[in-house]
């Protein structure tokens, strides 16, 4: 059956929201301990918790929806496999075109230091490409060699 | 206490090949941390001893082959047997997990150690361990090997002394390092001393002749006046808290320094809370919250982080049923024991203020003081950024942030004056002995000073008028102006010195292609910096540097150094690499890192990525406080010589 694509895109959104929330609630938690609210920091705390676990519950649905094929919406969600490779494509696209596009426009701005950050960050995501490639290639191995099966 | 301690008032638990097996998840680690946690642990148990009225002595000794003695003078561990186990109570101890004196509450109280892993958890990570107890007339001794008994219990003689002995070797095997460092130690044992007061407390390094026999009488008043001691004070006096009732005592001192940084001290049963917890949220919550109150309406654009800067604060609860994050009991948790230290202070301090309109003058000021300085620091950085679209630097941040550091430069960090890292920088000096030498954003000129006898004439460059003054004292010459616009002409000197500073300009090429313009054809540049290990830290490391210098605008790789380098024309590029262990308190504790971008730099520390600490060496001490292994590149290049 086809997905509905309304409803895929839907909960693909809702997935980026939740995982965006989750790291910005963990953000606000720090900030709130360290300005001595340590009340809101453990709201801050256990709210990320449960909207990191949200954000999974969105995948989860994703994958089912999917089918772990690409609708053409985004990386694919799917086995070790599949999502190695799509990472590999998604971090090659930060590498290659996000940060150096970012970083091109922070120093047209006149914004050295965020410019040094974007790049900085460039530079993580092509060792990420790497790191990823090779988890890729280590998948290739057999995993039993040595045991007698043929 | 209230009942017998004998081998009945030992509750059996079960076996502890676990402890071996996953060390870290009860000694916190195992590299030098874990090693020394295994002597403070013994130190806790006798300090147990002496909260509970039963001993007044406690002696540490560190011995020549790397093995250490903890010796008390209390109660004696029970050597009879123990009715379930059929062994010794003292083996029981030492060779079961969660078998002690204070499970059940009779008879200790508020107890420091372990909740009974204890005594068994250095058995078990100890190469060789021997026991020693003293009691009922007699002196015991067993010995063990990596938490098995090798020789039983044996009746040693008759003794009328009274006490345990636990002398142990950490088990190499399971930690990285066993040296154990008799400063740490002491450190502990001097926050021990002036918590008991009364107590005595040595410690014996055999290996270096080391003697040191503390008692102290002045509990958490003197703890602070210690903590303080450097510092200058705000208000003369100290100004204390103390309740006790319920079973709970708490003592706590504060008093507010002209330093940057906010350092509380905290203990719950003599355990140093390093990462704080509900009695320090709620210290400094109160303490915020009265001060607040006084200023009225002024407080309302400050933060807790404002109003409790440069705050230096010693707090001590001694409860019943205390609870910690974790077996190495860094967080308190105990909420209702948090509860009455925020009334307990709020109460008192509210009182202290209302007594002494003097000291409530001179904390709001220094609050407001912090608080202007904040909006300041964050001004500065906006200022820095707008101006930047052309070469357009607003100089005057520059200068009043170094004419401000200027007065304490020298101990802002270690690197600037540390020998082995200039010896770097004029090792590779290779110019004529008659050179001219030019120091360039030379700060208080000690780069160009380490120049001096390799060539003949130094002259140093600074923005900053107080840094040139101090430059004065160094180098031959100072002139006060800017890297961007040398005051120099062209090809006026043979050698150009600078270090850790292009990374705070907004265009390095520029000040690059003007050390290279005032070089003569075959002139020498060395310049040293700061770089990432790798390209997993680089990122990790902008945040750092960023949250402690506002005016950090580049985080070069080596890699980008060097290219920034030869894109500036120079060639013959060498590099010598330095590593250099930094104290980041000492770093950070300076005028333009913010107390809140304090704070956020030891959280990078503590929740460092993997990725990162797997490339990049550094250390959190037991109490909190970080050391950083920076890797220093130093260059050495060459403008091409037109022949």
């Amino acid at each position: 059956m086809e997905p509905d694509r309304s409803l895929t895109d839907g909960v693909r959104a809702a997935f980026l929201a939740e995982a965006a929330t989750a790291a910005r609630y963990t953000y606000c938690a720090r900030v709130a301990d360290i300005e001595g609210h340590p009340e809101a920091a453990r709201v801050f705390g256990e709210l990320a918790e449960s909207v990191a676990c949200a954000a999974h519950g969105h995948l989860d649905v994703l994958r089912d929806l999917l089918g772990g094929d690409d609708t053409g919406a985004g990386p694919v969600l799917g086995d070790t496999r599949g999502n190695l490779a799509a990472a590999i494509s998604g971090d090659l696209g930060e590498a290659g075109e996000r940060y150096p596009g970012l970083a091109a426009r922070a120093h047209l701005d006149g914004a050295a230091d965020v410019a040094s950050w974007l790049e900085t960050l460039s530079t993580l995501k092509r060792t990420h490409v790497d790191r990823l490639e090779q988890a890729l290639t280590g998948l290739a191995e057999p995993r039993f060699a040595g045991n007698g099966a043929p | 206490m209230t009942t017998d301690y004998d081998a009945e008032a030992i509750t059996l638990y079960s076996g502890l090949e676990a402890v071996r097996r996953n060390p870290s998840m009860y000694v916190g680690s195992t590299g030098a941390d874990g090693a020394h946690h295994l002597v403070l642990e013994l130190v806790d148990n006798a300090v147990d001893e002496a909260a509970a009225g039963h001993c007044g002595t406690i002696s540490v000794e560190l011995h020549g082959d790397g093995s250490c003695s903890v010796t008390d003078d209390g109660r004696g561990i029970p050597t009879d047997q123990h009715p379930e186990a059929g062994v010794p109570a003292c083996e029981l101890v030492l060779t079961t997990l969660h078998s002690g004196g204070k499970f059940d509450r009779s008879s200790y109280a508020t107890s420091a150690g372990l909740h009974g892993v204890g005594l068994a958890c250095v058995n078990a990570l100890s190469k060789w361990l021997r026991l020693d107890v003293w009691r009922d007339g007699a002196h015991h001794s067993e010995s063990f090997a990596r938490g098995s008994v090798e020789t039983p219990l044996k009746r040693v003689g008759d003794s009328a002394r009274r006490g345990t002995r636990v002398w142990f070797r950490p088990d190499p095997e399971i930690f990285s390092s066993c040296v154990l460092d008799a400063e740490l130690l002491y450190a502990r044992l001097l926050d021990i001393a002036y918590l008991h007061p009364g107590l005595r407390v040595d410690l014996v390094d055999h290996r270096t002749g080391r003697n040191e026999s503390l008692c102290e009488r002045s509990g958490v008043r003197g703890l602070l006046a210690h903590r303080a001691r450097d510092a200058e004070k705000v208000h003369a006096e100290p100004v204390t808290f103390a309740w006790a009732g319920d079973g709970c005592v708490i003592d706590a001192a504060v008093q507010w320094t002209e330093g940057y940084a906010e350092q509380v001290f905290a203990y719950v049963n003599t355990i140093r809370t390093d990462l704080g917890g509900s009695h320090v949220d709620a210290l400094r919550g109160a303490l915020a919250g009265v001060v607040a109150d006084h200023l009225g309406p002024a407080a309302d654009r400050m933060t807790v982080v404002d109003i409790l800067e440069g705050l230096t604060a010693v707090i001590a609860i001694r409860i019943p049923d205390a609870r910690f994050d974790g077996q190495t009991k860094r967080t308190l948790r105990n909420d209702e024991a948090g509860a009455r230290v925020f009334d307990v202070v709020t109460e008192q301090a509210r009182r202290a203020l209302a007594a002494d309109p003097e000291l409530a003058r001179r904390i709001a000021e220094r609050a407001v003081d912090a608080s202007r300085a904040r909006l300041a620091a964050r001004l500065a950085g906006r200022t820095a950024r707008s101006r930047t679209r052309a070469v357009e630097v607003d100089y005057a941040v520059y200068q009043r942030q170094f004419g401000i550091r200027s007065k304490d430069w020298h101990d802002s960090c270690a690197w600037l004056t540390d020998e082995e890292l200039l010896g770097k920088h004029a090792e590779l000096c290779a110019v004529p002995p008659d050179a001219r030498m030019l120091d360039v954003c030379c700060g208080s000129g000690v780069v160009g000073g380490a120049f001096r006898g390799r060539v003949g004439e130094t002259v140093g460059l600074d923005l900053t008028p107080e840094m040139a003054a101090l430059a004065a004292t160094r180098l031959d010459v100072v002139h006060q102006g800017t890297v961007y616009d040398l005051p120099f002409p062209d090809a006026s000197f043979d050698l150009v010195v600078t270090r850790e500073v292009l990374h705070l300009l907004p265009r390095p090429e520029r000040p690059v292609s003007e050390i290279f313009r005032v070089l003569r054809p075959g002139g020498q540049f060395i310049v040293g910096q700061i770089v990432p290990y790798a390209d997993v830290d680089a990122f990790w490391m902008f945040r750092v540097f960023k949250k402690k210098q506002p005016l950090l605008y580049q985080m070069f790789r080596e890699e980008d150094f060097r290219a920034l380098l030869t894109g500036g024309g120079f060639t013959d590029v060498r590099m010598e690499e330095h590593f250099l262990w930094e104290s980041i308190d000492r770093w950070i504790d300076t005028h333009e890192t913010t107390p809140a971008n304090r704070q956020e730099i030891y959280r990078l520390y503590y929740e460092a990525p993997r990725e990162v600490r797997a490339v990049h060496p550094f250390e959190v001490l037991p109490d909190g406080s970080v050391r950083d292994r920076w890797r220093w590149c130093v260059y050495s290049v060459r403008k091409p010589d037109r022949g």
